[in-house]
């Protein structure tokens, strides 16, 4: 409840008031979208709903609230803290992380300069992504991920709103923590965007494990070079991996005895052969394991895990 | 005897209205130097930490003294409340608040307004131009207070002991 409160804070005094009536359970609140003039919706359990003024839930448009433009700005003050410069690389790439890890989705008149973006002006537009601790997530799906008594280089497969950043977070700190079958071990967690840790000042406001060192707001090619250098993990965890950069430094982390944890946008390993930079990877059967997940009966649903070879793992085994 | 000791007593009240009046003048100078030094921490952090501003009004209320850290905490303070304020109006509550003896006039109290209405929007660039903007009107007001300081405190001080002998003198 208290996470709600301070979550609630982010939003302007209005909105506060609508969404604290909100009668819905906030773990399965996805979603909050806002647009100037436009209704105040939610995504709640994988289905979009509008609000009206008196916080209940509806399907129908013509009775949901109203966003209003000065309602967005006094938001946008709330969510940077009165301190939107303090986001200018994020804002350029068109999102932000706030306290807790909660990822706002922004869009509204871009400014460039020299043919690339300097900044975002007349922000209309935001989509608040609630970004959700789920513990023991992961107890499905980490014995599989253990061969030998040692952690698999693992890819997690999920496309958007899936649950895969809140798996990798379980994992984390159930690999962190150790369990009855595994005993804890070191781990790096290269936090680009605060999704993982929702560090605030530094610290992880979320449950990352006893053994774990997070470099917050560090681009993850470079963080994964200094934890190897300095913090000498036995597993590195890094979120939606992509660009040439993250490729060259998971080939170092997996030459330098470290394991890693990954998580790519997909939906199964076919869409990840697809992308050039990654498909390398997958043939040299760099990765032990991938564990797809799709959202048909609920968020985070896991779909198959297969080994390196591609192999259904858990063929014949009923999954959750 | 009494006599004596009444008009004693009236020049060293005199006199110390004079000294009181130059020492606002140098409380004046001192202010505005400490503003100096808030708004090179407000511009270093920015421009190198990226901090965020409610961090750094706690760190200015830490590294500097008297009334400035007490209204730097208080706006710190007001901003995590979100109730519904800008930023312009918490430093415009919170200016009201700093007591006279800092000895700021009217026109540096609005030039400090002015900053906190323009901090946090857009990109760290166009913060540092403001920062710089409040800098550069901070020095004049300070060569100002100081050409006024050299300029009248001894005026105030003689003004001050001098009218307490003449009142003395009227009274005697």
């Amino acid at each position: 409840m208290e996470s709600r409160q301070e979550f609630l804070k982010i939003f302007s005094i209005n909105l506060r008031n609508i969404l604290e009536k909100l009668n819905v359970e906030y773990d399965k609140l996805q979603e909050i979208r806002l647009r100037a003039g436009g209704p105040l919706l939610i995504t709640w359990d994988g289905r979009e709903y509008f609000v009206r003024k008196t916080g209940e839930i509806t399907l129908n448009r013509e009775e949901s609230y109203l966003v209003e433009k000065k309602e967005l700005l006094e938001t946008i003050e709330y969510m940077a803290n009165y301190s939107l410069y303090a986001f200018e690389d994020e804002i350029r790439k068109g999102y932000l992380t706030i306290q807790g890890g909660h990822r706002i989705g922004i869009a509204g008149k871009i400014i460039t300069e020299g043919g690339s973006i300097r900044c975002v002006k007349h922000i209309s537009f935001l989509n608040i992504r609630l970004s959700h601790q789920i513990k023991g997530c992961a107890d499905f799906v980490l014995p599989h991920l253990i061969s030998q008594g040692e952690i698999c280089h693992t890819l997690i497969i999920s496309p958007p709103r899936c649950g895969k950043t809140t798996l990798l977070r379980d994992l984390v700190r159930q690999i962190s923590n150790g369990t009855s079958y595994y005993p804890g071990s070191t781990v790096g967690v290269v936090d680009e965007r605060s999704e993982i840790g929702g560090s605030y000042m530094g610290i992880p406001q979320n449950d990352l494990g006893i053994r774990t060192d997070v470099l917050d707001c560090c681009p993850k090619a470079e963080g994964m070079m200094m934890l190897i250098r300095s913090m000498s993990p036995s597993v590195i965890a890094v979120d939606e991996v992509g660009d040439y950069r993250d490729i060259r430094a998971i080939e170092s982390v997996i030459y330098c005895g470290c394991k890693l944890l990954a998580t790519v946008h997909g939906a199964s390993i076919e869409d990840v052969k697809r992308k050039p930079l990654l498909q390398k990877l997958v043939l040299e059967r760099v990765f032990e394991r991938y564990v797809v997940l799709h959202n048909h009966k609920h968020v985070g649903q896991v779909k198959a895990i297969f080994d390196d070879r591609g192999t259904d793992i858990l063929a014949g085994e009923e999954v959750c | 005897m009494l006599r004596a000791a009444g008009a004693a007593a009236v020049i060293i009240a005199s006199t110390a209205i004079g000294y009181g009046m130059g020492r606002e003048l140098s409380n004046r100078i001192r202010s505005l130097r400490e503003l100096g030094r808030v708004a090179d921490i407000l511009k270093a952090e920015i421009q190198y930490a990226g901090t965020p501003l409610q961090e750094i009004f706690r760190e200015i209320a830490k590294r500097t003294t008297g009334s400035f850290a007490a209204m730097f905490r208080d706006v710190a303070d007001k901003m995590e409340q979100r109730d519904g304020k800008t930023l312009g109006t918490i430093f415009k509550e919170c200016i009201q608040e700093l007591p006279a003896e800092t000895g700021l006039t009217g026109n540096d109290k609005m030039q400090l307004e002015g900053l906190g209405t323009r901090l946090g929007y857009l990109d760290s660039r166009m913060q540092i131009q403001t920062i710089e903007r409040f800098k550069e009107e901070l020095k004049r007001e300070q060569e100002e207070a100081e050409g006024d300081y050299r300029q009248k405190v001894r005026v105030y001080r003689c003004l001050g002991f001098l009218g307490g002998v003449f009142l003395t003198l009227l009274l005697l």
